[in-house]
């Protein structure tokens, strides 16, 4: 009955942080033939890292803010997502090892009530749009003069009614929620500026004044949005040197300093061989895969993938085909048709066969199931192209993609692409790969052949943000930031789930999604949140399905946990209002779940404790003396608890890193008034006996480093 | 809302993909019992006039919609034309015939009908018959094969819409 607070004397952030890829190496012993777990000798006196819970962020234009540099306070622990169900991965294909099925990712599934709701919904505002076509219509006839003619005399109207009601009678409606003008820069903060719509609500035009809104809308993963000093003087003096744009395409004029230090910069971070940089990440996509793939090649790709996908493999003339989103199974399937029937008319052999993936969903906030797929490409020799356009710099515990996130090495994949965008506040994309295929590319890509290049001054922001990445200039300024991100996200994530949203995606992405359903509930919860100073993203439908509609929030490493907890209010608030917390228990208090795998093993999720002050609740248990846990991303490890004099250590022997050991302590009287510093990450998803509760199911355990430390 | 071309937008027809979600088929009739109810409660009119008054409006709905309007409702903009011709009928689930959400709604106005029958006398159920009729008429193949071959040389799309192939899809 010992109720253990676990705290620790300092958290490691072992499990891949700082390790470089040629590190990685000796770990992954992956393959076809399953995981061969490395024991690695363990030194006691290195183990206990340096806690990183003060950091330092470098966006400071924020206003109304709390004195910077407290450490944060709360914990982080991500928990099972109730939207995602995604089955336990064996790790090898043949199924050796575990005896876990890889279960097929489920579908998401609409709730009953919010399927007929949203469809009522619907059904409302099409007999309104329609009752008001109606009385446009018989007001037109009553008084011509007040409706001007829809086409001057002569010409056809360019569309019909019928076809133009859902943009005037539903989209017009609600069109104050898209298309925001912003005039300042997209950091964590953002001013949006005020507007009023025309009289027919066709368009709207901007009126005086902004809104100073905390700005969980932009793809600003890293917080570069906001300028750095150091580098704005840089790229200032880059600006300066080589001008303000080339004009000029990479093949004649446009290729400078700039461009081949960010390419070899951007290879060398992604671990490959040789890179190209275009100036735009669309295009990126759009002139590539028809440079590498034409007609006779088979392009496979997830159903899911970006327009810039589409657009360059229906450019390309190459066969295309479609497998259901994420799906390994599904994609085995196609493959093995494809290439036992061949072409479609001449059945011959297909030139090429390119699996195109993205590393993470933007829209579903999922990352890529990455290594299945790359097993099934080797498995039948096709080539693999990974979008990396929102996970480059936002996953992986170094900042390096879906790939380290997912464990699968850089040679296994054949062409990453990414942007610039999202994680490095800069433009433009590039594609990364051997040093044969980034020189063919460079001769034949339109990108690169005919478009300009990077603007000089993009190109070094670049460059000075990858190297901050990559902690090339000296600090540690780039490992915080991805730890921020990380801890920022999962933060919020668990938050969300917490109060009842049906939130889809995974654990570790920076892109939140958050069911909506309703057609009204869009306005209403990007109204809402505006008025009480939180800019968010709605998308409705012809971007989602016609029933899934959502708010994605996209976090930052830019946001501070004070800014969080705040929208975790106010989105607490507005989805009370709004009433979208479709998973709400019906109890204010989340109790953990857990669940029973076919082995009769406990899962245990990782629930956390958030301090009175803020949820109002908090949950502790024990645990038993040895066990076996697993983190999200597949690394396992066992642990064990034993009493060394006043001591109780907690000895936590990963399979593939280093052992290490951390002292755990009992909760001091009242360890509930004050809150503790939040740990850097340390994700259990383990299996464990658990003592101390009846049932013995609901099990949650978690580290947490002693609070000054 | 950002209009993506996706390969949703490319590959299924989403004015019409909504109809395979959850839901539709009880909200469906869910409708229906809900507007008899408000009908025969405000109205206050007997139980057969009620029928009478949902079967008719239904009819005039159903038939407005799936058989007359042409074109695309809700994707005008991304889809190049393609169902600029066809009706909503037409469009649902490709073009197929006798798919599920065909037959239910076939036999949804004859269920109608059938509760008309029990309720009301001969000179209202010619009424009812009449429109019945007008409503289940055009949803028979036996339309649908006219309308192919007259539409054969329209714009392609409708004769992709029925090859099930691998090989039309030569996108």
């Amino acid at each position: 009955d010992t109720l253990l607070l676990l705290t620790s004397l300092g958290t490691s952030g072992r499990g891949g942080s700082a390790m470089a890829p040629h590190q990685r190496t000796r770990c992954s012993a992956e393959g076809a033939n399953g995981r061969a777990p490395k024991k690695v000798e363990v030194d006691p006196t290195s183990i206990v890292h340096k806690d990183s819970a003060n950091l330092k962020l470098p966006s400071t234009t924020t206003p109304g803010k709390a004195g910077r540099g407290a450490p944060s306070s709360l914990p982080v622990y991500p928990t099972k997502s109730p939207g995602r169900r995604r089955g336990i991965h064996s790790k090898s294909m043949d199924g050796k090892g575990k005896k876990e099925r890889v279960s097929q990712v489920e579908e998401h599934t609409v709730p009953w009530i919010a399927a007929l709701t949203t469809y009522f919904g619907y059904a409302v505002l099409i007999l309104f749009g329609y009752v008001r076509d109606s009385l446009e219509f018989m007001m037109s006839c009553l008084y011509p003069s007040r409706f001007p003619a829809k086409a001057p005399d002569g010409y056809a109207p360019l569309f019909h009614d019928f076809q133009y009601f859902y943009t005037r009678r539903m989209y017009w409606r609600i069109q104050d929620c898209f298309n925001r003008p912003i005039s300042s820069a997209p950091g964590a903060w953002i001013d949006v500026m005020n507007r009023e719509k025309s009289a027919d609500h066709s368009s709207m035009s901007v009126t005086e004044g902004v809104t100073t809104a905390l700005n969980l809308s932009s793809y600003n993963y890293l917080g570069f949005a906001e300028c750095d000093l150091e580098m704005r003087d840089e790229v200032v003096h880059a600006v300066r040197t080589y001008g303000v744009a080339n004009c000029s395409s990479r093949t004649e004029l446009g290729t400078t300093e700039v461009h081949r230090e960010l390419e070899e910069c951007i290879a060398g971070f992604v671990g490959k061989e040789a890179a190209l940089v275009i100036g735009m990440g669309f295009a990126t996509n759009s002139t590539v895969l028809p440079a590498i793939i034409g007609p006779g090649g088979l392009i496979i790709s997830d159903e899911l993938n970006h327009s810039s996908i589409v657009n360059g493999a229906r450019g390309s003339g190459a066969k295309i085909k479609v497998f259901k989103h994420n799906s390994a199974e599904s994609l085995e399937k196609i493959l093995r048709e494809s290439i036992s029937e061949g072409q479609p008319r001449t059945r011959r052999p297909w030139t090429k066969i390119i699996v195109v993936v993205e590393g993470l969903y933007s829209m579903e906030g999922e990352i890529c199931n990455l290594k299945p797929i790359v097993e099934v490409c080797k498995r039948y020799r096709a080539y693999v192209y990974v979008d990396e356009a929102h996970s480059i710099g936002a996953l992986g515990a170094t900042g390096r993609g879906v790939l380290e996130h997912c464990g699968v090495e850089p040679e296994d994949v054949d062409i990453m692409m990414g942007t610039f965008t999202k994680s490095f506040g800069s433009v433009g994309g590039y594609i990364a790969g051997s040093r044969e295929l980034v020189e063919l590319l460079r001769r034949v890509c339109p990108g690169s052949t005919h478009a300009c290049s990077m603007a000089p001054g993009c190109a070094k922001q670049a460059t000075l943000a990858l190297r901050m990445i990559m902690g090339a200039d000296g600090t540690s300024k780039g490992r915080d930031k991805i730890e921020q991100l990380r801890r920022n996200a999962n933060m919020f994530r668990v938050g969300l789930e917490r109060m009842g949203c049906e939130v889809l995606g995974d654990m570790d992405s920076p892109v939140v999604p958050v069911m909506l359903y309703n057609p009204s509930k869009i306005p209403a919860f990007s109204r809402e949140c505006l008025e009480r100073k939180l800019a968010v993203v709605v998308v409705g439908f012809p971007a989602t399905p016609l029933i899934k509609s959502r708010v994605r929030f996209c976090l930052s490493a830019a946001h501070s946990e004070e800014d969080l907890i705040a929208a975790l209010k106010v989105v607490s608030e507005v989805s009370e209002r709004v009433m979208i917390k479709y998973k709400w228990s019906g109890k204010p208090n989340v109790v953990p779940q857990c669940d029973l795998n076919q082995n009769r093993e406990h899962l245990v999720n990782v629930v956390g404790e958030w301090d009175a002050q803020h949820f109002g609740w908090r949950d502790s248990l024990s645990i038993s003396s040895s066990g076996r846990f697993a983190r999200g991303n597949g690394d396992e490890g066992s642990w064990h608890v034993r009493v060394e004099g006043a001591k109780t250590i907690l000895r936590l022997e990963w399979d593939r890193w280093d052992s290490e050991e951390l002292v755990l302590q009992a909760p001091d009287g009242d360890a509930v008034a004050s809150p503790c510093p939040s740990p850097r990450r340390h994700v259990f998803k383990g299996k464990a006996r658990i003592m101390g509760e009846t049932p013995p199911l609901k099990g949650t355990f978690t580290l947490r480093p002693k609070e000054g430390r | 809302m950002k209009r993506s071309t996706s390969w949703n937008n490319l590959l299924t027809n989403q004015n019409v993909a909504w109809i395979d979600e959850r839901g539709t088929w009880l909200f469906y009739l869910g409708m229906l019992l809900l507007t008899r109810y408000s009908v025969g409660v405000t109205l206050g009119v007997p139980n057969g006039m009620a029928w009478t008054i949902v079967l008719v409006g239904h009819s005039v709905v159903t038939g407005w919609l799936f058989h007359l309007k042409q074109g695309s409702l809700l994707t005008w903009e991304d889809d190049g034309g393609k169902y600029d011709r066809l009706t909503y009928w037409e469009q649902i689930d490709g073009g197929r015939e006798y798919s599920h959400n065909k037959k239910f709604l076939t036999v949804v106005p004859l269920v109608l009908l059938f509760l008309v029958y029990e309720a009301t006398e001969t000179r209202m159920f010619a009424l009812n018959l009449f429109f019945t009729l007008i409503i289940v008429v055009p949803k028979l193949p036996v339309f649908g094969s006219k309308k192919k071959k007259h539409r054969r040389g329209q714009s392609g799309s409708y004769a992709l819409l029925f090859k099930k192939d691998s090989d039309e899809e030569d996108e």
